[in-house]
Parts: structure tokens; sequence; C-alpha cells
């Protein structure tokens, strides 16, 4: 078969029309959406989560100070290089959180 | 006279006017069934799946910047869900290789003559064999009235690339056809 030919059967392929029912069908789905409210935020499961995420992030900000309280008391050089080094982890920790969440957040829109 | 009518419907569907929707979906259903069919032959699926579209168009209609037009918007937001279906359940088919042929009595192959519809039901059976990026580009641009432009935009990729992978499927297509029809 030339090109020509594959055109001429592939550009006049059957149609279809659609059944009677098809745009009451669209529409019913379209208004149980309209009408239904979104879905809460489930706070009561998420809650117990977040307190213990909130609570492991304390204790390590809490070891954070105090091991930085303890360096800048101790004139070790090794010890004071160590301080802004932990302060990178940390912004790169919050940064790649947020980074996270807003990724969360754009997906779950688009869903 | 249709661009118009979309973007009064579109104003008034966000506005508020869940009705004004029904518009559009009287006005687009056709092409968008239909486009659905030339996906999956199959009437059932091609009206259940443009259905989702037509709910996640009534979803995103916010989205649709006026700087194309509704029905390239709608058409691409279509597209994006048929490919998406496919490839999460594709279709069924048969390799035309394993049709089988027909024999006599004494077991020899018989020479059959094809017809015209028989040869047009091979090419279309041929497409969908296809894999799915030239098939895509196949079926676009025959939607589309052989439109480059058009099937370039259904499916959000430049002209060149289109036109690239109309010739190779062309090429893919003719070594699908089974030997009476090639």
């Amino acid at each position: 078969m030339r090109d020509e030919e594959i055109d001429l059967v592939l550009v006049r392929d059957d149609n279809i029309v659609p059944s009677s029912g098809f745009a009451a069908s669209v529409m019913e789905a379209v208004t149980r959406e309209a009408t239904t409210p979104p879905i809460p935020f489930p706070w009561k499961r998420a809650l117990p989560g977040l307190i213990w995420c909130s609570a492991v992030n304390i204790g390590f900000f809490v070891m954070f100070l105090r091991s930085s309280h303890t360096a800048s008391s101790a004139p070790d050089a090794a010890a004071l290089q160590g301080v802004p080094g932990g302060a990178a982890w940390i912004a790169a920790a919050l940064i790649l959180s947020l980074v996270s969440i807003s990724l969360s957040t754009w997906i779950a829109r688009r869903v | 006279m249709a661009a118009a009518d979309d973007s009064v419907d579109v104003d008034r569907v966000l506005a508020g006017d869940v009705a004004a929707f029904e518009r559009i979906v009287r006005r687009w259903q056709a092409p968008l069934v239909n486009l659905a069919y030339r996906f999956c032959r199959d009437r059932w699926r091609a009206e259940e799946m443009a259905q989702e579209a037509f709910l996640r168009a009534w979803r995103a209609l916010g989205d649709w910047r006026r700087d194309a037009a509704f029905s390239t918007w709608l058409f691409a937001l279509a597209t994006n869900l048929y490919r998406t279906e496919l490839r999460r359940i594709p279709v069924r088919t048969v390799p035309l290789d394993n049709a089988g042929q027909l024999r006599d009595l004494r077991g020899e192959p018989i020479g059959i003559e094809i017809d015209d519809d028989d040869r047009d039901r091979a090419v279309r059976r041929a497409v969908l064999t296809l894999p799915a990026k030239y098939r895509e580009a196949l079926i676009l641009f025959y939607f589309h009235d052989m439109n480059v432009r058009d099937a370039a935009l259904s499916l959000s990729l430049p002209e060149g690339t289109v036109k690239a992978r109309l010739s190779r499927a062309r090429k893919l297509l003719r070594g699908k056809l089974p030997k009476e029809v090639r």
C-alpha cells in the first residue's frame, strides 16, 4: 500500500454516535461531584503522627543546641569547625522538607 | 461561533452555573467519544474514557488559558487521559500474522480476494498493534483530518517530532499488514 492509500483508509475512519444517555450521564457525574463537599483533612488520624514528628524534631534541636554549647565552651578548633557544618545540614533538611511538602501538595492538586 | 460559545459557557461554569457545562458536553461529546474510539475500538470503553475526560475538564476548567482555542485545550487533556488509560489497560489485539490462512481440501493455501472493507479493517486493526508513540501520532493526525499542527498540539509535542513519528509509523504499519493487503 502506498502512503496515499493508507491516508485514504485512515482519514475516512468510521465515526460512532455517542449513546443517547451519554451527556446526561456525564452531567450526573459532574453534578454529583459539584454537590459533594470536599473531604476534610483527617486531623484526628494525623495528629498522633504530627505530635510524634514534632517531638522528634524538638529533641534533635535540643541535642544540637547542647552540642553547640559544649563545642563553644571547649577551646577545640575541630569542634568549632563542626558547628557551621551542622547548621548546613539542618538548613538542607529544612529545604528538603519544604520541597517535599510543595511537591506532594502540587501532586494532590493535580489528581 | 463555537469558540465564542465555549468561552461564554466556560465563564458561566466558573461563575457557578453547573448547567452551562452541559452545553459544552453536548457540543464536544461526539469528537471526544470518537477520539477515544480510535484509541481503543471499543464503544463502551470509549464512552467511559470520554466521560472521565469531561469530568477532568470540568475540574480543570479554570486552567484553560484563553491564548489557545478551547477545543485545543480539551483535545490535549483528553488525549493525555486516553494515552494514560491505554498504557494502564492496553487494548487486546490479535497479531495479524496469527490470523491464519484459509486452505483448500488438500491443505493448499487459498489465494483470497480481499475487498475494500476487509482491507480498511485490516489497516485499522494494524494501527492498534503499533508501539504507543507511533500509534498515538497516527491516530491524532488522522483524527485532525491530517493536520500535523493540531496533532502536535493535542500530543504536546513539536511538529517535527510528530512528522518523524508519522513517517516511521507508516513504515511499521505496512510491515504489520497481511500479505494480501501490503
